[in-house]
């Protein structure tokens, strides 16, 4: 029995193959996180290919908002065991002939859209830089003379701690904020940094505790950095920073 | 963080804080523009453009990102982009051709909790008379309510290599 005429336009219609530049774009049937096609590009000729997403995984997850600072590095690991590689931020393939073509696209492909989708899932567990980011944007605009990154702080306990941020005030008091995302590193290291210098009973020390209120929190670690510190939430931050730090 | 608190940030008069420029992204010989983006001199997002200065046709994206991103345009005449088949009625239902937005009011509805969606999986046709970067930009800033007065954008990079 033939495919019936229908099937087979909707099925031809997905993929197709177009001049680009000094290559040709195929078209594939992987989609992107926000189901964008992957294109790949196809160069040489004769007997010789090679095939490369064009930096279409990158693309698709820095089009959805997140900073990939490692760039092509942090691709490598969906590609070593398909035996292809990483250049300049492109997932491509060695040099393959006229017969490993298809699987050459297809790999490739796949590849980037495997790494669009895992670093989007992985990067949504890891909102710290980009909260970190967002704290520290409003005290350097707020007070861009007064904000200090990393002020190291000796605790009760003789122990260091890095507070992510401290603003000096003019009389002298220093106010210590920490940013908090809800994971439990964060979120026990912030904690005891703040115990440890409350308990020095330094009233020149302000401290807080800024948590990042556009993630689902428990309610018991919101009490849990209440322990450490008064906390405020971050869409609350702004409008407590002039009382705080005044 | 909640979907209306997102419409409302929409809704609310926004502007590019400082003076920018071009540098080299991260990805693919692509290169990047960013602003902070500041209601009452308070800064609420970013808008960043990618442009790809060795692509044989025009092509770039614009992101407002909170982050993740709530509106994007991708800027391209050879894309392709298939809504969900559990697509709203006003939106296209075959794969749509060539450059398109993705609205924040066609990808709302996929919030869950109090995170924005990190996919904004539905999208739409650029309309047929917004063409190029500058008119994209006014296009795209104007459904998101910043203004661009004041705003120098810097013509982007040429190519980098000949082929």
């Amino acid at each position: 029995m033939n495919c019936p005429n229908t099937i087979q336009q909707a099925v031809s219609s997905l993929v197709g193959c177009a001049p680009y530049g000094d290559g040709f774009l195929v078209h594939t049937t992987c989609l992107y996180p926000s189901n964008d096609v992957v294109q790949v590009i196809v160069r040489g000729g004769a007997n010789e290919f090679t095939v490369s997403d064009n930096g279409g995984a990158i693309a698709a997850i820095e089009a959805a908002g997140v900073d990939l600072i490692a760039g092509g590095k942090s691709l490598r690991k969906y590609i070593q065991t398909q035996g292809l590689k990483v250049e300049r931020g492109a997932i491509s393939s060695p040099k393959v002939s006229a017969e490993q073509l298809p699987v050459a696209i297809l790999l490739v492909a796949n590849a980037s859209q495997e790494a669009a989708h895992r670093e989007m899932e992985s990067r949504k567990l890891k909102p710290t830089r980009d909260f970190k980011h967002m704290v520290e944007t409003l005290l350097l605009q707020r007070f861009p003379d007064r904000t200090e990154k990393h002020l190291t702080v000796v605790g009760e306990s003789t122990k260091q701690y890095k507070f992510d941020y401290a603003v000096r005030s003019a009389d002298g008091r220093v106010l210590l904020v920490d940013a908090v995302t809800p994971d439990y590193s964060s979120i026990a290291s912030a904690v005891l940094a703040n115990l440890d210098v409350r308990n020095l009973n330094d009233d020149h020390f302000v401290q807080r505790i800024v948590y990042d209120d556009r993630m689902p929190w428990k309610a018991e670690d919101i009490v849990l950095l209440h322990n450490g510190a008064p906390t405020i939430p971050y869409s609350e931050f702004s409008h407590s920073l002039d009382r705080l730090a005044a | 963080m909640s979907v209306e608190s997102i419409d409302h940030y929409l809704r609310s008069p926004k502007r590019l804080a400082g003076i920018a420029d071009w540098w080299a992204g991260n990805g693919h010989e692509d290169q990047r523009i960013k602003w902070a983006v500041t209601i009452q001199h308070e800064n609420h997002g970013d808008l960043t453009i990618t442009w790809f200065p060795n692509s044989p046709v025009e092509r770039f994206k614009i992101v407002l990102a909170l982050p993740p991103a709530i509106w994007r345009i991708d800027y391209d005449p050879n894309d392709r982009h298939p809504n969900p088949l559990s697509t709203i009625p006003a939106l296209p239902r075959g794969i749509i051709l060539g450059s398109h937005f993705h609205a924040w009011e066609d990808n709302r509805h996929l919030m869950k909790g109090n995170m924005p969606p990190p996919r904004l999986r539905f999208a739409r046709p650029l309309p047929a008379d917004i063409s190029g970067l500058h008119a994209c930009l006014r296009w795209f800033c104007q459904h998101v309510n910043i203004a661009l007065d004041g705003t120098t954008v810097p013509p982007p990079p040429s190519a980098d290599r000949l082929l």
